[in-house]
């Protein structure tokens, strides 16, 4: 059975769906954090199959909105990575006192993964971290997005009359980039970004973090044709300790990859999940 | 105020969130609107922007529930794996046709407005078309980017480009290229689109080619091979019932040419009703996905005074 609710963050009411169970298997409790802008939307049914799989398995699950997003209140634009951490962190507190669990396991995606991996190191209950293809760097990552702004202009305009980084130094002085009265300070067509966005993404520095991990974590690269992980993961998964944390890094192949618009639709990952239950089962969860 | 809740469907449970106005105790709004799932993006819509409508909506007093169909977002079920196409062919023959007319039951007994609109983008579209036509209690239908054909394995790429939007689209995004050295570089170490390019070409030419002509002169109207006739059945139903249609469409769609096609210049003068219940807007730049918010904000400009007109 699942039950949609809201919980309180930072006084923003946020959605949540929970999938509760009678007795939580081994005390512990899943919190699955989705991704960034456009991607949240389509990767949401893929975390909602994913938490029935979970709670079938005996643990409760909570996926949420952060601020800003989907269900949830407030505005795209003012959820930043601090505040967007905090969300993880109350979602994990309602978790804990609805289901009676003591212990916590991440799991996120994409962007999700990395505010996991941020979460994470700021937690002392947490037993386990999942990371579905993890952005090791956020502002390379939304740098690299915003082209998608800069080729609807060349249908809207035909012509680029504003660069990426011309919208970053706006953004950044908290002015908007209009353009025949369209302001372009956006990503993925159309989800407007702000200066303490860019400021928080910027401001992120994994590597310290990630050394002070201590939980078994599971990094997945998911790819459409057979392959090794990238060399971007791979690196990645050297930034945790050998000594804190086992980390396994792997590949799941799926027919498409949720945030891609691929030749198939899917709403499920059977193979990432598979994956990742193999993984869980034989880490004793 | 939001409410979350579920409800059953099919032996699903659907997820919802109803958008509840600032009414005085007992009174009973004029105008209820609930939101039909577009493709994978269930009851957000692409760039959130139907929590976006719905906000405004709900200040100007009219309730408004979201909600996501079996298999996608928080609803339970499953939707299996398939080709694009044939998704969106199932969703243009009425795949979630059954879970909105079962919202409209949750949505009538917890809201009891006085009159219910539908709203929905594409997929969402032709949903709320279908599904108004299997429900009685449809007061209005507000359709942004509505297909009128189908989407099916099969359908050549090239049969899907309207050449009015295929000539566009080629000058807008390769007109000035033609003069730039860096383009035919590009195109000379092969590393344009050639794919695009020749797809888009043929769509353009097919255009400007003289169509074969009926060898009969019979009034038999000529459809598109994908035309949509649940479309045809549904829309013809409904405004010759009393319902009231407002369409918007992105200038920038592909769709719009569709619509415009083979829709209207070859039914458009069977039945006045059409014109008498329809409102039609196009929207200066707009894309098929009403993607950035100035463009939400104009469709929002243009819904208000339908739906304070169809409120009188």
């Amino acid at each position: 059975m699942q039950q949609s609710l809201f919980f309180n963050s930072g006084g923003h009411r946020l959605y949540g769906l929970y999938f509760g169970t009678a007795e939580p298997k081994d005390k512990l409790g899943f919190v699955l954090c989705n991704g960034f802008a456009g991607e949240t939307v389509v990767c949401r049914s893929h975390l909602s199959h994913y938490a029935r799989q979970l709670q079938a398995q005996g643990h409760p699950v909570l996926r949420f909105d952060y601020r800003g997003y989907g269900d949830s209140e407030g505005e795209f634009i003012d959820a930043t990575v601090p505040a967007m951490c905090d969300d993880i962190h109350a979602a994990a507190e309602e978790l804990k006192e609805r289901s009676g669990c003591e212990k916590i396991a991440l799991l996120g995606i994409r962007m999700g993964a990395t505010l996991a991996c941020i979460a994470a190191s700021q937690r002392k209950d947490l037993h386990k971290l999942i990371l579905w293809e993890p952005l090791p760097n956020l502002w390379t990552y939304v740098f690299a997005e915003l082209r998608q702004t800069v080729a609807m202009q060349t249908i809207l305009f035909r012509d680029v009359r504003i660069t990426r980084n011309e919208i970053v130094d706006n953004i950044a002085a908290g002015k908007p980039s209009l353009v025949d009265g369209y302001d372009l300070n956006c990503i993925d067509d159309g989800f407007p970004l702000g200066a303490e966005f860019i400021a928080s993404i910027k401001d992120v520095d994994l590597s310290p973090l990630l050394a002070t991990i201590e939980v078994e974590t599971l990094i997945v690269h998911l790819r459409e044709k057979e392959g090794d992980a990238s060399k971007k993961l791979r690196k990645f998964a050297e930034g945790f300790s050998a000594e804190n944390a086992a980390v396994e890094l792997t590949v799941a192949v799926e027919k498409t990859v949720p945030w891609k618009h691929g030749r198939f639709y899917m709403t499920h990952s059977p193979k990432l999940y598979e994956t990742t239950n193999s993984w869980l089962e034989r880490n004793d969860a | 105020m939001l409410e979350a809740f579920d409800f059953d469907s099919q032996g699903n449970r659907l997820s919802g969130i109803l958008h509840r106005p600032a009414l005085s105790p007992g009174q009973t709004p004029d105008i209820g609107i609930i939101f039909a799932n577009a493709g994978a993006r269930g009851r957000l819509g692409s760039t959130f922007q139907y929590p976006l409508y719905a906000r405004a909506f709900t200040a100007l007093g009219y309730p408004c529930l979201r909600f996501d169909p079996h298999g996608i977002g928080d609803s339970e079920g499953n939707i299996e794996i398939s080709a694009m196409p044939d998704f969106y062919g199932s969703l243009q023959t009425g795949r979630f046709v059954k879970d909105t007319v079962n919202a409209i039951s949750e949505f009538k007994k917890r809201v009891k407005p006085k009159k219910i609109v539908l709203l929905g983008i594409c997929g969402g579209a032709i949903t709320s078309l279908l599904a108004a036509a299997r429900e009685s209690s449809i007061d209005g239908l507000i359709l942004l980017s509505v297909p009128v054909l189908l989407d099916a394995e099969g359908q050549a790429e090239v049969d899907r480009l309207p050449s009015g939007y295929a000539r566009q689209y080629l000058w807008s995004a390769y007109g000035k290229k033609l003069l730039s050295p860096k383009a035919w570089k590009r195109i000379f170490s092969g590393k344009s689109e050639f794919s695009t390019i020749f797809n888009y070409g043929r769509a353009a030419l097919k255009g400007l080619l003289p169509q074969k002509k009926a060898k009969s002169q019979a009034k038999e109207i000529e459809k598109h091979p994908m035309f949509n006739e649940h479309f045809h059945e549904s829309f013809t139903s409904l405004v010759t019932s009393g319902t009231k249609v407002l369409f918007l469409f992105g200038e920038g769609d592909a769709l719009r040419w569709d619509f415009q096609q083979q829709y209207q210049d070859l039914f458009w003068q069977e039945n006045a009703t059409y014109d008498t219940q329809s409102e039609i807007h196009y929207l200066n730049g707009c894309n098929h996905l009403f993607t950035l918010r100035e463009w939400q904000h104009q469709a929002l400009d243009l819904a208000k005074p339908w739906l304070d007109s169809l409120g009188e």
